[in-house]
């Protein structure tokens, strides 16, 4: 029996070794390019640095308190939330295309690709196409709008305050609704068609089979692309970068764009790091935020 | 068993991977310090590494420079001044500073603190040029040297008079413009303010946007008008700011704003400007949009070979609203340093006297630059550089002259928050001078 016993053990303990081997270089790879230069970083932010020489300027809290009492780190968080606001309409747009997908357009698979291809695009080229049609005088935009009569709004879109974010926000609609698009349909596909034949046969209209059926049933998808709509504004940098590099005077300022300045530009590199810190504490509230909110529901749904 | 050895044989190969990535740079960085080293008679090579912002005839100059220096190798990186300094930081951080760097005053200051750079001061003063027949620092214009050393003032006590750096070129900004497009309207180049206004009048009503503003160099235009409006004052006095005599309060300081407002309040600047970079604007120039472009001289060629047919090209240099001389902005804007770091310090310096080298500059390639060397002449006759050479013989406003680049957390707020948000009526002018105010207090104490 023992002999028995120490087999058992042993082969768990082989077991055990081989998964601690093969998660090593994951677990490696988190510390090396993860935890170090966060832990750096944190430490950065406690010392007043311009980026050159060793930190031996140590600042304490002020760094944090100097960005929390900067209208400007409070403005762009502001516009990071407007940003994030806009960017669920990509959601609904992303769920319509994937329906008429999923239903059965002509050229279904062209469609297919032909929506697709904004994703595959590199964010910054994106962003210079935009720029240039959002120019009001040499860009397309203005020039179809003063050909149809509209010359009244062709308008500056990325040097007015009232638009800059906007503009931009319509242009992270258009790059983002095709990976919402393939995510639902995908998740549409695998959706049993007996559940929606038989809502017809009940008398259910397109309308309420939608409402009823087809939304519940993506809930879960609708909650991580929610999630990932959230994190992905709060990340956003390259796009905001080459279209307005946060301007008109800040008006399109995000909180990333925010710490890219205020480190690399104004050379304060314990301020940046000490907003990129207050911007992981805000992502972490929301990621508790979200865990609370799922909990509650799965107690309800089980209830 | 058998799943377990691939699994493990998969597990050793994906950490020997994340390894040998990790390592890749280090080896890299053996390789080429050996390489580096290798300095026998055997006649090995050496390479320097150069991080440039200024582009353009670097390329040409380099190449030139390697057929004449067989035993120097240069490995240069272009770079967008935009994003100079996080390459230069995180350069700096990974003990990989190259061997000669770009700077400005922007960087130089916290470059200096640092003791990044060698001091270059006595093989200005004694040592020879590149072609060996000059004192190095005598083939240049004393104005640009001085104006070199001038970067540094704010420093005081052992860096007042030092160089660091030598000026490359002599940056000089000038209006290019459209001649044919002028010739059909009866414009001429302006030759004072009233003209310039009057020109950029019929222009707006011919439907053109009538001048450049681009948002990466938003305070020129103050910059340009507190020159002529602080003149009497500052030129007398150049450290009235330091001892108080003058403030951002000051009338002349509002009116330069107040001139630029009414410029923008005009329509002479396209809106785009306010978020559009250099680029934007070299657009509507070619795009015949924008008949007229303050910029450098070194985006000439650039327009010489991109314009349509129709565009007659032609430089003036910018009148001055106050009456008095105008002077042009840059200098010394761009300046070459050799880094403390540097292994190879001799043959940096053998470059960095070529690229400050008759030599240099005696070739095709440099006909739309402004040498800014006693030893190189430039064409009077050149009617597309006319513009250029006019204003740099009018000389030039010292980089910090109102003190709003005395930091660079100032002249960024001032170039992108206090500026725009003026010409967009977010703030009023009191408020940008306050700002100002409190802002120079702040980095003078």
């Amino acid at each position: 029996m023992s002999k028995t016993n120490s087999k058992y053990e042993a082969g768990k303990s082989r077991e055990a070794a081989l998964g601690y081997a093969m998660i090593a270089p994951t677990i490696t790879s988190f510390i090396i390019f993860l935890y170090i230069p966060f832990v750096n970083a944190l430490k950065t932010s406690f010392y007043k640095y311009n980026g050159l020489g060793d930190l031996v300027d140590f600042v304490g809290f002020k760094n944090f308190a100097n960005v929390l009492a900067d209208p400007r780190f409070a403005r762009s968080l502001l516009n990071t939330a407007q940003l994030m606001a806009i960017s669920m309409v990509a959601l609904p747009l992303g769920f319509i295309l994937a329906y008429f997908l999923y239903k059965g357009v002509p050229g279904k698979k062209i469609f297919n690709t032909a929506l697709f291809i904004p994703y595959l695009i590199s964010m910054v080229v994106v962003g210079c196409i935009w720029r240039i049609i959002y120019d009001p005088t040499i860009g397309p935009l203005n020039q179809i709008l003063k050909s149809a009569g509209l010359g009244s709004i062709a308008i500056a879109w990325l040097s007015r305050p009232q638009t800059a974010l906007l503009a931009i926000s319509v242009t992270w609609i258009w790059r983002t609704t095709p990976f919402n698009m393939l995510i639902l349909y995908s998740s549409l596909m695998k959706m049993p068609s007996d559940i929606l034949e038989a809502a017809e046969i009940d008398g259910a209209n397109g309308l309420k089979r939608i409402l009823h059926i087809v939304v519940p049933y993506l809930s879960s998808t609708f909650g991580v692309l929610f999630m990932l709509t959230v994190t992905n504004a709060l990340r956003m940098f390259d796009l905001i970068w080459v279209m307005t590099k946060g301007g008109p005077g800040g008006a399109s300022d995000v909180i990333t764009s925010y710490i890219y300045t205020k480190a690399f530009t104004n050379l304060d590199f314990g301020g940046g790091t000490a907003a990129s810190v207050l911007l992981m504490l805000l992502m972490i509230g929301i990621m508790i935020i979200k865990e609370i909110v799922t909990r509650i529901l799965r107690r309800r749904e089980a209830a | 068993m058998e799943k377990r050895i691939i699994s493990l044989l998969l597990t050793v190969i994906m950490t020997m991977m994340l390894f040998s990535a990790c390592s890749g740079s280090g080896s890299e960085t053996a390789a080429k310090t050996d390489a580096n080293t290798s300095t026998d008679s055997g006649g090995d090579v050496v390479t320097i590494r150069v991080l440039d912002t200024f582009g353009g005839i670097m390329e040409d100059m380099i190449a030139l420079f390697e057929e004449q220096n067989p035993d120097i190798k240069i490995d240069y990186e272009f770079i967008s001044a935009d994003n100079y300094y996080a390459k230069f930081t995180a350069m700096n951080v990974s003990g990989e500073v190259p061997d000669v760097i770009w700077t400005n005053a922007s960087f130089l200051l916290e470059q200096v603190k640092s003791d990044l750079l060698v001091e270059l001061t006595d093989e200005l003063a004694t040592g020879m040029n590149y072609e060996g027949d000059e004192i190095w620092g005598e083939t240049m214009l004393p104005s640009l040297l001085q104006n070199s050393r001038s970067l540094l003032r704010s420093l005081g006590g052992d860096y007042t008079d030092k160089n660091f750096t030598v000026p490359f070129t002599m940056t000089t900004v000038a209006v290019i413009y459209d001649k044919a497009l002028f010739d059909s309207l009866g414009l001429n180049a302006p030759d004072d303010w009233e003209e310039f206004e009057q020109n950029n009048e019929i222009l707006k009503e011919k439907g053109y946007v009538p001048i450049s503003m681009q948002g990466q160099n938003l305070d020129w235009w103050p910059r340009f008008l507190w020159d002529q409006y602080c003149r009497d004052v500052l030129d007398a006095k150049p450290e009235a700011f330091e001892t108080g005599e003058m403030t951002f309060q000051d009338e002349a300081i509002k009116q330069g704003l107040i001139t630029f407002k009414e410029m923008w309040d005009k329509g002479w600047f396209p809106e785009s400007g306010l978020t559009g970079n250099r680029d934007t604007m070299l657009q509507l120039f070619v795009q015949e949009e924008m008949p007229q472009l303050l910029i450098q001289s070194n985006y000439m060629q650039y327009l010489d070979e991109n314009v349509p047919e129709s565009v007659e090209l032609a430089s003036y240099p910018l009148p001055g609203v106050a009456g008095y001389p105008s002077r042009s902005m840059g200098g010394s804007s761009s300046n070459f340093a050799i880094s403390k770091s540097s292994q190879h310090q001799e043959e940096a310096l053998r470059f960095v006297k070529f690229i400050t080298s008759k030599t240099a500059f005696s070739q095709d390639y440099a006909r739309f630059v402004i040498s800014g060397l006693t030893n190189v002449e430039m064409d009077e006759g050149d009617t597309l550089m006319k513009g250029y050479v006019d204003a740099a013989n009018s000389g030039f406003t010292p980089d910090i002259y109102v003190p709003v680049n005395v930091t660079t957390e100032m002249s960024n707020t001032f170039r992108t928050d206090l500026l725009p948000n003026y010409l967009l009526e977010i703030y009023d002018l009191q408020y940008v001078i306050d700002t100002l105010d409190s802002m120079y207090q702040a980095a003078l104490n």
